[in-house]
């Protein structure tokens, strides 16, 4: 197999992996939306609401620190959505 | 922020291809607009806290690498159900590269090539502004963004829109956003002027999975297309039969696809403490692989008011499939670009936040307490599995810093 077939393989197989990847995000997504999963009770949240809780609390500081891996490593992204389960985010 | 290492602009300058004429990106613009009608009538997500933040980061590495940034951010509510934020940062740059000289081989450079490198002090300086606005439609939030970056050889506009549904009793978040960069390239060792365009489309579920627990998982998707080739950077062919040494100018794919998959979870472990752990993949079809896991211990000291956080992140990547250690002749591909590389790395911080007021009593109080300091410290070692173009070196050492204000309004 030349090297151009190889890479035309590779992106096939990376495609229906993305498509995968999609779909199975996309069903979660679904699934949440219409009947949601209501684990914890407003009055059980106050652990929830501690401020170390939420992810990227502080979105500066870890905008800087993205800004440099971006300059200093080959990837990039999915590295998480400011958001605390409290809705408090 | 122009660094060595930048992705610049593309192959020969064709090639591109705009947002419109990639069938996966409409794709998945068409996801995401059925996204948002889908979530439309689901409940309330909450705004942004009235806050200004000033902070001050710098970056120095053992590469000659000298960065400051200072940044302020405003955010504010104008009515319950709007907030708009503004931003505005500098990126002051040395870089002992960009003092280097370099006349690169005219057979692969266009027209007529000037010598490289800085002046004295200062090589680079980039500023950004951005404006963002927030609003509450049938209890879900809405937001949209415009950012402007400029500097002597790189501009760039981004427009950005996103919104967050919560559900089920706000255990479930969902957030997608999608935004658009226009960048310009216009290299001063060059006399063209070349355009990139970037389109990015994310999503994050966040979940509450129990009373001491929340865990988000994130898809990730970006589509590159122009100019990706960062000029600056030189390939030296050794031809051993006549003992020369020829300069040749990188070659990079004028496209790149880039996707990534990421999850966190978050947990309350006793009554000041939690613990987060990350795990992100991701690939691309320049064949860049990479794995990268985190883990976080935030921690209340003497108050709920003082926080210590202390972190860890190993990472590791393999190499572009056009990417080789050394080349013997000219390649329709070719780069030097340490990003492309194989190799690894690893990052430790330690971080604090505390009431300004302990430090300056002179600082105003408000009944939430007052301002609060907040500072960062970061050591990062990386390995590449080649010497560095410029450096002749594998591993970098660096150290970041910062040292900041958040005022609740």
């Amino acid at each position: 197999m030349t090297h151009e077939e190889l890479k035309r393989t590779r992106k096939g197989s990376a495609r229906h992996r993305t498509r995968g990847v999609a779909l199975a995000a996309w069903t979660t997504v679904l699934a949440c939306s219409g009947w949601g999963c209501a684990t914890v009770r407003p009055w059980e949240r106050d652990q929830l609401s501690d401020p170390i809780m939420m992810f990227d609390e502080n979105p500066i500081d870890a905008g800087f620190d993205q800004h440099h891996l971006d300059y200093r490593e080959g990837s990039t992204g999915a590295t998480g959505a400011r958001s605390g389960g409290c809705g408090c985010g | 922020m122009s660094l060595p290492g930048r992705n610049g602009t593309g192959r020969n300058g064709t090639g591109r291809h705009g947002t419109g004429r990639n069938p996966r990106v409409r794709d998945l613009l068409q996801i995401a607009w059925t996204a948002l009608f889908i979530c439309a009538p689901l409940s309330a997500g909450e705004l942004p806290p009235d806050e200004i933040q000033v902070q001050l980061n710098g970056y120095t590495d053992d590469y000659g690498l000298g960065v400051w940034m200072p940044v302020v951010s405003v955010s504010k509510r104008l009515s319950p159900s709007t907030s708009v934020d503004a931003r505005a940062l500098v990126d002051a740059i040395t870089s002992a590269s960009m003092k280097s000289r370099f006349e690169v081989d005219g057979i692969t450079s266009a027209t007529h090539t000037e010598h490289g490198g800085g002046h004295g002090g200062l090589d680079e300086l980039r500023t950004e502004v951005g404006v963002g606005a927030r609003h509450r439609v049938r209890n879900q939030t809405i937001g949209v963004d415009l950012l402007h970056s400029g500097e002597h050889d790189y501009a760039s506009t981004t427009l950005a829109l996103g919104a967050t549904h919560p559900f089920a009793e706000q255990n479930t978040e969902l957030q997608w956003s999608i935004l658009h960069s226009w960048d310009q390239v216009y290299p001063t060792i060059r006399t063209w002027r070349r355009a990139k365009d970037v389109t990015t489309l994310s999503a994050a579920l966040t979940q509450t999975l129990h009373p001491r627990a929340i865990g988000q998982v994130e898809v990730w998707y970006s589509d590159l297309s122009g100019m990706l080739t960062d000029v600056y950077q030189v390939v030296t062919i050794v031809d051993p039969q006549r003992r020369e040494a020829r300069l040749y100018e990188p070659r990079h794919p004028g496209r790149r696809e880039r996707k990534a998959i990421g999850s966190r979870l978050n947990v309350k472990v006793s009554a000041s403490s939690a613990v987060q752990l990350g795990y992100r993949h991701y690939w691309d079809d320049w064949e860049v692989r990479s794995e990268t896991i985190h883990g976080l211990l935030r921690r209340h000291l003497l108050s709920d008011r003082m926080t210590v956080e202390l972190g860890v992140r190993a990472y590791t990547q393999s190499r572009a499939f056009f990417f080789q250690p050394a080349y013997s002749e000219p390649q329709p591909l070719m780069s030097v670009d340490s990003k492309l590389d194989s190799g690894h790395s690893m990052e430790y911080e330690i971080q604090t936040e505390v009431p300004a007021r302990w430090l300056c009593r002179w600082l105003a109080t408000s009944p939430d307490g007052g301002p609060r300091l907040t500072t960062h410290v970061r050591y990062y070692r990386r390995h590449t599995s080649t010497p560095d173009w410029h450096s002749r070196r594998q591993d970098l050492d660096a150290v970041l810093f910062g040292l900041g204000l958040r005022w609740a309004l």
